[in-house]
């Protein structure tokens, strides 16, 4: 049969069985519209959580953790954990799938901070500052204004004994064991997203501070302040004098340390050595490895893993598999719907093709084929599902605007809070679209059948 | 044109067998005009749904335009009924929902190739004198009307064979009697090859040929 003939068909039936056709489309467009909501709310969520709080696309590998040291470890020093070498980086590279693995260099020294008077008014400090070092090359792509992230004696001033032989804003670079120094910016700190999210959500309110909001990060750029070196509230580096060094907000990054700062490594290098010795130096603290997708993730684990490295934070992968298992179960209430919707459709059918057993003969008389018959129901069982799959679409829609707007205005403020909890991606659309003609297809299959098995002479004598 | 030799039909499950056909041979020829007569009950419905392709169920042979109809699958045989047979029906059998002209229409829609066949359907449709009734719902015709729209529809595809089941049975006497008018001057001005199956004497006396079924059974040879 002709397309057109099929078209012109359905097209007859849509208008004349109206009534029957939209009570079946009308659980069609519920189950689709249930799908295709918890699949956006889904992918919404997920979106959020696995591409900003826990990357789902990256990993933290680091050596294991060491057990307790005891007594004697406090007293005489446990050397520090083991670091990674650059040949497991290379190794890690060579996976499959891993786009990069970035080498991280974490503080062996305690640390503590101080500034923030530009933006906050006055100065504010932590006792204990974490941080670490990654290579500046791997922020190529990333805008820091004006601010350069590299080390700063790559490009050393004047000699210098302390910092009133340097014009402000320098410092003078001076290790605790050495005569004489040379004057330096101040060192270029990169901080994180979820950093600036904690601190405007949780710290910023407990503390009456406002918060910086990631658009206000632009004003914090270029504020300096003080670093404090081999001394924290916990104690004082085993070697090295501690020092004040100055550094300088660079801007937000994708690659700086969750919680704490991220400085050039050949910094990071260069104190460790000083406070922490050369062991502290040589080898890295942890690798970032960065994967196409979550599968190549679980080839980075395995090779890390005979590397003798293990996972830093199993989150995302816990994230994952709750949000997937949840996903899982409220599709499956929107499979329900379907399948009820599709048995719907073919008690209507089963109906339909009853009736019409007089016209299906006819047609039938008139050269219609058995394949054409079958056609002809499941073509208006598909434009009865495309048509329902449309209006549970534009429910979907609207019931998602509708939350967020309540999520917007009831929710309070929280870290990571995001402007919609939904994802519509094109192929949600078509697939919504597409499993309502499936299902409405499926529930006619039998009955489609029966149309095509209509015995003529039978049907047109009236028996 | 048709050839059918010793055709049977059986009704019924094993317990309780009954023959609506039992043994029929009979053959049509181009241009013929054949009633098929008989009563009530004598297989004369049967027989035309054999031949017209619309009931395989049968034990004999039968040979239809040249091709032996059982070693034909669906497909060809809906073409071959589409494109070569016309059914007219006791019952009219036309589609409430459509309108005269779109019933005339309905075998264009499984008619792949065969163009626009709507100047045709006008043309039949002035030919049975219902051509200003055509956007009308077949509901408000009156029953030598429907059966008028029939007759276009079956012709619409220009069949060799026109295979008519008791087409005055439901029009009275002066309606049926204009049909049989309608019959007779088709197959003299078209040379349509029409084989009609009636209890009436009326349709048997337009008819070149006459063929009595009873009990299943050619009744005394042909006539």
């Amino acid at each position: 049969m002709r397309l057109g003939a099929l078209s012109t068909l359905i097209r007859r039936d849509l208008r004349r069985t109206r009534g029957a056709l939209v009570t079946s489309g009308f659980g069609i467009a519920a189950g689709t519209a249930a799908l295709v909501f918890f699949l956006a709310l889904g992918l919404g969520v997920r979106a959020v959580l696995l591409g900003e709080v826990f990357p789902i696309d990256q990993i933290e590998l680091e050596p294991p953790k060491q057990g307790d040291p005891g007594l004697l470890g406090l007293l005489v020093g446990s050397g520090g954990p083991p670091g990674i070498g650059e040949g497991s980086v290379r190794d890690l590279a060579m996976v499959p799938g891993v786009l990069s693995v970035d080498p991280r260099l974490r503080f062996a020294f305690p640390s503590s901070g101080r500034g923030g008077k530009e933006i906050f008014g006055h100065d504010v400090g932590t006792s204990e500052l974490l941080g670490d070092g990654i290579e500046p090359s791997l922020t190529r792509g990333e805008s820091f204004g004006s601010i350069a992230f590299e080390d700063p004696l790559t490009h050393p001033g004047a000699a210098c004994a302390d910092d009133g032989g340097c014009a402000a804003p320098q410092y003078c670079e001076r290790p605790s064991d050495a005569a004489a120094g040379a004057c330096s910016d101040p060192v270029p700190v990169l901080v994180s997203r979820y950093l600036v999210e904690i601190f405007d959500k949780s710290i910023a309110p407990a503390h009456g501070l406002p918060p910086i909001g990631e658009t206000l990060v632009g004003r914090a750029q270029g504020v300096t302040f003080a670093l404090r070196l081999g001394e924290s509230l916990l104690g004082r580096a085993k070697s090295g004098e501690p020092r004040t060094v100055r550094a300088r907000v660079a801007g937000v990054s994708r690659r700086a340390v969750d919680l704490g700062i991220t400085l050039p490594l050949s910094v990071v290098r260069r104190w460790n050595r000083e406070y922490a010795g050369a062991g502290a130096a040589d080898s890295f603290s942890s690798v970032v490895v960065r994967a196409k997708d979550a599968s190549a993730i679980g080839l980075a684990l395995e090779r890390g893993k005979a590397l003798g490295l293990e996972p830093h934070d199993t989150r995302a992968r816990d994230v994952s598999v709750l949000i997937t298992g949840v996903m899982a179960l409220l599709s499956l209430v929107a499979a329900v719907i379907l399948v009820v919707s599709a048995s719907n459709i073919a008690y209507t059918f089963r109906v339909l093709v009853s009736e019409r057993r007089a016209e299906i003969a006819l047609y039938r008389a008139v050269g219609a084929t058995g394949a054409d018959m079958r056609a002809w129901m499941l073509g208006l069982a598909a434009a009865v599902g495309l048509v329902g799959g449309a209006a549970g679409l534009v429910i979907a829609r609207a019931l998602a605007l509708l939350t967020d707007e309540i999520a917007a205005r009831k929710l309070p403020d929280f870290p990571f809070k995001p402007a919609s909890f939904f994802a519509f991606p094109p192929w949600l659309w078509a697939a919504g679209l597409g499993f309502a003609a499936l299902f409405a297809a499926l529930g006619a299959f039998r009955p489609a059948r029966r149309a095509s098995r209509v015995e003529p002479a039978a049907a047109l004598s009236g028996s | 044109m048709i050839r059918a030799t010793g055709l049977r039909k059986l009704y019924g499950d094993a317990r309780a067998r009954r023959a609506a056909l039992d043994g029929v041979d009979f053959s049509v020829e181009p241009g013929d005009f054949v009633a098929v007569l008989g009563p009530s009950g004598s297989g004369k419905s049967t027989l035309l749904a054999i031949l017209g392709g619309l009931d395989r169920d049968y034990e004999g042979r039968l040979e239809i335009f040249g091709s032996e109809l059982r070693g034909l699958g669906d497909a060809a045989l809906a073409r071959l009924r589409g494109a070569r047979i016309g059914f007219i029906f006791q019952a009219f059998h036309l589609l409430s929902h459509l309108s005269v002209i779109d019933n005339v229409l309905a075998p264009s829609l499984f008619a792949e190739g065969a163009g626009d066949l709507r100047l045709r359907a006008l043309a039949l449709l002035d030919r049975v004198g219902l051509v200003d009734r055509r956007d009308d719902p077949p509901t408000e015709l009156s029953g030598g009307q429907r059966q008028r729209v029939s007759i276009a529809r079956a012709l619409l595809r220009k069949p060799d064979l026109v295979l008519c089941d008791e087409p005055t049975g439901n029009l009275d006497a002066e309606t049926g009697e204009r049909i049989v008018d309608l019959f007779r001057e088709l197959h003299v001005e078209e040379k349509l090859t029409l084989v009609a199956v009636t209890h009436e004497e009326r349709l048997a006396r337009a008819a070149t040929r006459t063929v009595r079924l009873r009990a299943g059974k050619i009744d005394g040879g042909e006539a």
